[in-house]
């Protein structure tokens, strides 16, 4: 089951921190925020979590540069990341491909409900 | 003389020659026999027919008197006495018909002796008259040739060709007329007379004359086709008829210069006979016409090529397999600045930018080994320092070892090239921008919506509700933030022009964020000079600048900050400085605090909402209103703002 399972979402803007900490919440997940890119950072390393949802345009530290940094670092290398961003640029999906990510989703084409979905359905694959 | 005196003599001849079967009436040959006193015997058919003369006009007298040029008497003599000593003699010479007309021919003499007396003489007349007149046809066009391939136009190729066709027909005059299509008529292009003759006259009224087509030469251009005037003097419509007259001419013909069907000029030659008219003659020179008409056209179309080469905005060049060039039209000058001279005496390459050189001599030896090379692009130097692009078309001819090149300047359609790939780039930047800024705001709706209907309790409703409704307010002042940057970009935004109180409009901007104010606890205060004057300008626009310097300062302020507005005056215009003791923006940042979506590197530190288009709208509105904007800051201290309007000319003090 995916009950339980924890996820690490980072994420800038209050609305849609808001919005997803409480829909993945109901689900059951275990979800802790981080408001900016050193705050993701800093989260990810004291306990690597199952799951990083990590947006890429963020104050202090960008999303692509937390993806590098985690990357770098042998303890938190293996971490799962789906980038969650606005942006379709394809320099921005190239680079976050190129660093290892599970998936890249556009977050105003997805609603709460498949979010969640597939969430749940990438950790039920993981484990 | 008496005739009877030589009757036996006569009659022994022909009777020998009957004897032979007519070896002398028959000869195709013109034979004339003589006595030892050089009086007619006997003349045969042959020679009544070239001579004209009939045999009964001629026996019994001296030959000479009917036959022999005045000039050539001594000759002649000559010749019979050789005769009469026993020797044949031979002579290639002259004589004249009975119509005065002059024959060439071979005259061979042979003694006629009855046992060992010499008693006359036997004359062989060839008529040379055609192959003379093939000799001359020979060597007129030879001449014509020559003169033509001396010459690069028909006005220089004229005198050789008139004088060349004159002397080898023994007339003396010679005139070349050229079609005027403009004027259309025919003007002189040179007048040829033989030294013997003294035609001044007749030349200068030909030089100086302009024929109609029908009118005197231009009857020949009229009818494209040779006519014949046995004797200008007697014609009344020869209208230099008085001046032909006193320089002793006579018959004339004339014959078109043709280019295709087209006449294009007029060949007229004169001398001082009166003949009639000679087929042989316009036959002959046809085909000088022909081929008179075939070098203007040539002349002409090289003209038209030489024209083409002088105005081409292109750059035209022939060059070298030396690397230098060997000819290059005025365009070169026009667009890089050199003199001829100095673009010719350095090698081509010297010109070509660094970086391109490599790229140019690969070109260059293709084109040695003859493959032609389209629309290659190199940098070339101008004379003021500056490189041009240029696009190369060259063809090589390895047989003459030379290229020849059509060069384009391409410089400004590489700069468009670069402008619109730039414009694309921020064009795709600013959309994908945008749909970022645009998305963010929508997914905050779209999902406190979806929490709003899954909610059961109706506070919570309430306030997923109260989240979406910021969000669209949000993405509304996004939206109209770029409506009034696409306004200010396009021109559109209208200005109205008001009777402004500064004072008061600057006070109600600050009661507006004194919420935001109070919430940071900063202190905020405004200062203006005493006498402030009551602007014109647009008050809208003018308090959208300030509302939003003075958000920014609230925004990029640590709680508990000092911010300033003073309003003042300086050299004219209207000041406002907005200070603050903020955050500051770095230095990097500060050139480009004002362009569009840039945002300072230390912005998202405080808000990442923003959109980088606050300041810039800012710059945008007051540059429409006709004034600039500033910014002086020191990371960590705090930063200064200020902006300056015009005082329109009626405003209040």
């Amino acid at each position: 089951m995916t009950v339980g399972k924890s996820i690490l979402l980072a994420e800038d803007d209050r609305f849609l921190r808001r919005a997803c900490e409480t829909k993945l919440k109901q689900a059951g997940f275990e979800v802790r925020v981080a408001v900016d890119g050193e705050e993701a950072l800093t989260f990810a390393r004291e306990k690597a979590p199952d799951l990083l949802l990590l947006d890429l345009l963020m104050p202090r530290r960008d999303g692509l540069s937390v993806l590098a940094e985690l990357r770098r670092d042998v303890a938190t290398r293996a971490i799962p990341v789906v980038i969650m961003s606005n942006s379709s640029r394809d320099l921005e999906r190239q680079k976050a491909s190129t660093l290892g990510v599970v998936d890249y989703w556009i977050k105003s084409n997805l609603s709460l409900q498949e979010l969640c979905d597939r969430v749940s359905q990438l950790l039920r694959a993981e484990t | 003389m008496p005739r009877q005196a030589n009757t036996s003599l006569a009659l022994t001849i022909r009777e020998h020659d009957a004897a032979l079967g007519g070896l002398i009436r028959a000869n195709p040959l013109a034979i004339l026999v003589v006595d030892a006193h050089d009086r007619v015997q006997m003349v045969n058919p042959a020679f009544e027919a070239l001579f004209g003369f009939q045999e009964a006009e001629l026996v019994g007298h001296p030959i000479e008197a009917f036959i022999v040029p005045r000039d050539r008497a001594v000759e002649a003599a000559g010749l019979s006495r050789r005769g009469f000593d026993g020797q044949s003699a031979r002579s290639v010479t002259q004589r004249h018909r009975k119509d005065g007309s002059v024959v060439d021919i071979d005259l061979t003499v042979v003694p006629l002796a009855t046992g060992s007396e010499t008693v006359g003489a036997y004359g062989i007349f060839r008529d040379l008259t055609e192959q003379k007149r093939a000799e001359r046809q020979l060597r007129a066009q030879y001449a014509v040739v020559e003169a033509l391939a001396n010459s690069s136009t028909i006005e220089g190729a004229a005198s050789w060709v008139l004088r060349s066709v004159a002397e080898a027909l023994h007339w003396q005059v010679g005139v070349m007329w050229l079609v005027d299509k403009t004027a259309n008529e025919l003007r002189c292009v040179d007048c040829w007379c033989a030294p013997e003759i003294d035609a001044t006259q007749f030349e200068q009224e030909t030089r100086q004359g302009r024929f109609a087509p029908g009118v005197g030469p231009g009857r020949t251009w009229a009818m494209a086709h040779p006519s014949w005037i046995s004797d200008v003097t007697s014609e009344p419509a020869f209208s230099r008829r008085a001046s032909a007259l006193g320089a002793g001419l006579h018959a004339a013909f004339s014959l078109p210069m043709m280019l295709d069907n087209e006449v294009v000029g007029v060949l007229e030659f004169f001398t001082r006979a009166i003949l009639e008219s000679d087929d042989q003659i316009l036959r002959m020179f046809a085909a000088l016409g022909q081929q008179l008409g075939a070098f203007v056209g040539r002349t002409r179309a090289q003209e038209q090529i030489e024209r083409f080469f002088t105005m081409s905005g292109d750059l035209l060049c022939i060059a070298g397999f030396d690397g230098y060039f060997t000819r290059i039209n005025e365009s070169w000058h026009r667009t890089l600045g050199y003199t001829t001279s100095e673009l010719m005496s350095c090698p081509l390459m010297d010109f070509v930018h660094q970086e391109d050189r490599e790229a140019t001599r690969t070109m260059f030896a293709d084109l040695m080994r003859g493959v032609p090379i389209q629309a290659f692009e190199n940098r070339y130097r101008c004379k003021d320092g500056t490189y041009r692009w240029l696009s190369w078309t060259a063809t090589p001819k390895p047989d003459e070892r030379l290229v020849y090149a059509v060069v384009h300047d391409a410089t400004t359609r590489k700069r468009l090239e670069h402008q619109t790939h730039e414009t694309m780039k921020m064009r795709n930047d600013f959309v994908s921008f945008v749909t970022h800024q645009l998305r963010t705001p929508l997914s905050g709706i779209k999902w406190m919506l979806e929490l709003a209907a899954d909610a059961a309790d109706s506070a919570e409703k309430a306030s997923y509700i109260g989240d979406a409704h910021e969000s669209a307010n949000r993405l509304i002042r996004l939206v109209n933030d770029l409506l009034d940057v696409s306004r200010l970009e396009s021109g559109k935004l209208q200005v109205t022009i008001e009777p402004v109180r500064l004072r008061d409009m600057t006070d109600a901007v600050v009661d507006e964020v004194a919420t935001l104010v109070r919430e940071k606890r900063h202190v905020l205060d405004v200062e203006s000079i005493p006498d402030l004057p009551v602007a014109m300008l647009d008050g809208q626009l003018t308090r959208q600048v300030i509302l939003n310097l003075v958000s920014n300062a609230i925004k990029y302020t640590p709680p508990g900050g000092r911010i300033a507005i003073r309003i003042g005056r300086e050299d004219g215009s209207l000041r406002w400085s907005i200070q603050d003791n903020g955050i500051g923006v770095p230095p990097a940042s500060q050139k480009r605090l004002f362009e569009k979506f840039f945002r300072a590197e230390n912005a998202h530190t405080v808000d990442t909402e923003g959109t980088g288009l606050g300041l810039y709208l800012v710059r945008l509105i007051v540059e429409r209103l006709g004034g600039r904007i500033a910014c002086e800051s020191e990371e960590g201290r705090g930063t200064i703002f200020y902006f300056m309007l015009p005082l329109a000319a009626g405003d209040q003090t």
